[in-house]
């Protein structure tokens, strides 16, 4: 019978909190990104996600991501409703803490995953079409795929994948049904003619702040336990996000002319999404190399995204936590080091160059299983709902149209 | 207790779903006059 571990309970209720400040942190840094009149409409986003989907997953989500499994693609509904999630440790999930303390530490990255989508069709639109977007997403997304990822007898945790954060799970999804939810709404009217551009950068670095903060949570709290592993973690994701930031803060200075205080906010999360699936795995040194990894490759993603496929993924969700996730997960295949991790795997570079097929093999699956799915509930939903706002209530602004109220009143 | 906690959940997506959406005066004045009000635009 596992017993519970005070110091481990510690660090993981902490965790579980520094997780939960995300969500807010996300709502300042796309709300500092988007023009005034939108500003509410956006931090309510993340602050409304926040207290649905803790119903949502208390209600049935846990229980379809870590229920019994049921042929490897979803839990059952062993947990329906928390029934038999109490104080006492599973067999299975963080043996060393209560269960209810796991289910509420998950809980906060189901939460935050949702959040991160609305990035791509902020400032356009329709608060009810949201809500019920969020809703289907959770349950028939986000659970399903942490499940195959995170839970015994997911078919992915299975086969071997490794993901110690999220960046499948939490990154790759996103990202990917930002990108789909951008192609299905269209772009914001103006879009390509007019400046759209942030109304606050100090609201959007401080969220950049706030979301680093947390990230200690999500990534050393994903060690369920309060020992080295956790510190490793911790080290690593410091030196993912610094990379991140000084390389896109140096790129752009390079390419605009000037070092952007923007470039530095934004790299820095594009290294947080990067090391997020490796947190667990590679050294400090390697952790250098995947930053830097990030902050090239998403900074060039939003340049090609923006200029190239001409679609209006309005705050780069996809550039960043779609590129970065898909990164993060294949350099985790790369310099994945079992000394570091004995339940992990070597990668390519110390010589196991299936954990690179692995982890190809897992983002493939994501990408193609979330896309599908997502499109499916978009159309649904503009079907009886419509996606959008009508394009008077976009101009004037979605605080006013959708919610009534204005942010400034200087 | 579970039912009814899922009830309760339940008859807030029914209201959200089922609110009105009142359509923004402003929106009604551009509208009707075609010229945009001045406030917080941009």
């Amino acid at each position: 019978m596992p017993e519970i571990v005070a110091g481990d309970t510690a660090w993981v209720l902490v965790s579980a909190a520094l997780v939960m400040l995300m969500t807010p942190g996300l709502g300042f840094f796309y709300g500092g990104l988007v023009r005034k009149k939108n500003v509410l409409s956006t931090i309510m986003h993340s602050f409304f996600i926040l207290c649905l989907i803790s119903v949502v997953w208390a209600l049935w989500g846990f229980s379809l991501a870590f229920g019994d499994d049921k042929g490897g693609l979803v839990g059952g509904l062993d947990f329906i409703g928390l029934k038999g999630v109490g104080g006492a440790p599973s067999e299975i999930y963080g043996t060393t803490i209560p269960f209810s303390l796991f289910m509420v530490f998950q809980m906060m990255f189901a939460i935050i995953t949702v959040a991160l989508i609305t990035g791509a069709f902020a400032e356009r639109k329709r608060f009810k079409a949201f809500v019920l977007f969020s809703i289907l997403w959770s349950t028939f997304v986000y659970s399903p795929v942490a499940h195959w990822v995170w839970a015994t007898g997911g078919w992915l945790f299975d086969y071997g994948a490794l993901d110690f954060a999220g960046g499948t799970v939490v990154h790759v999804a996103s990202g990917v049904t930002a990108l789909v939810a951008a192609k299905m709404l269209g772009k914001r009217v103006g879009f390509g003619r007019e400046k759209m551009d942030p109304h606050d950068l100090t609201m959007t670095v401080l969220g950049a702040g706030l979301l680093w903060f947390g990230w200690y949570g999500f990534n050393a709290g994903s060690a369920l336990a309060a020992n080295g592993l956790a510190a490793n973690a911790f080290v690593v994701t410091t030196l993912s996000a610094a990379m991140g930031a000084l390389t896109w803060m140096t790129v752009s200075w390079v390419r605009h002319g000037q070092p952007s205080v923007l470039g530095a906010a934004v790299g820095a999360i594009a290294g947080l999404v990067g090391i997020t699936p490796a947190a667990g795995y590679v050294s400090p040194a390697s952790s250098i190399v995947i930053g830097f990894g990030a902050g090239i490759l998403c900074f060039f993603a939003v340049d090609l995204l923006k200029a190239g496929a001409g679609i209006d993924d309005a705050l780069d969700v996809f550039a960043v936590h779609g590129v970065g996730g898909i990164w993060g997960a294949l350099a985790t295949g790369i310099f994945a080091k079992q000394s570091i991790n004995g339940i992990g795997a070597d990668g390519l570079l110390y010589g196991n160059a299936e954990q690179l097929l692995k982890q190809v093999v897992a983002v493939v699956a994501v990408v193609g299983y979330v896309s599908i799915a997502s499109i499916v509930i978009l159309k649904l939903i503009d079907l009886f709902i419509g996606l959008r706002v009508p394009e008077g209530e976009e101009v004037l602004g979605l605080d006013t149209s959708q919610h009534g109220e204005i942010a400034y009143q200087v | 207790m579970i039912a009814f906690a899922a009830f309760l959940f339940a008859l807030l997506v029914i209201a959200w779903l089922f609110a009105p959406n009142e359509k923004p005066a402003k929106v009604a004045e551009t509208e009707a006059t075609g010229v945009q009000p001045e406030g917080q635009t941009a």
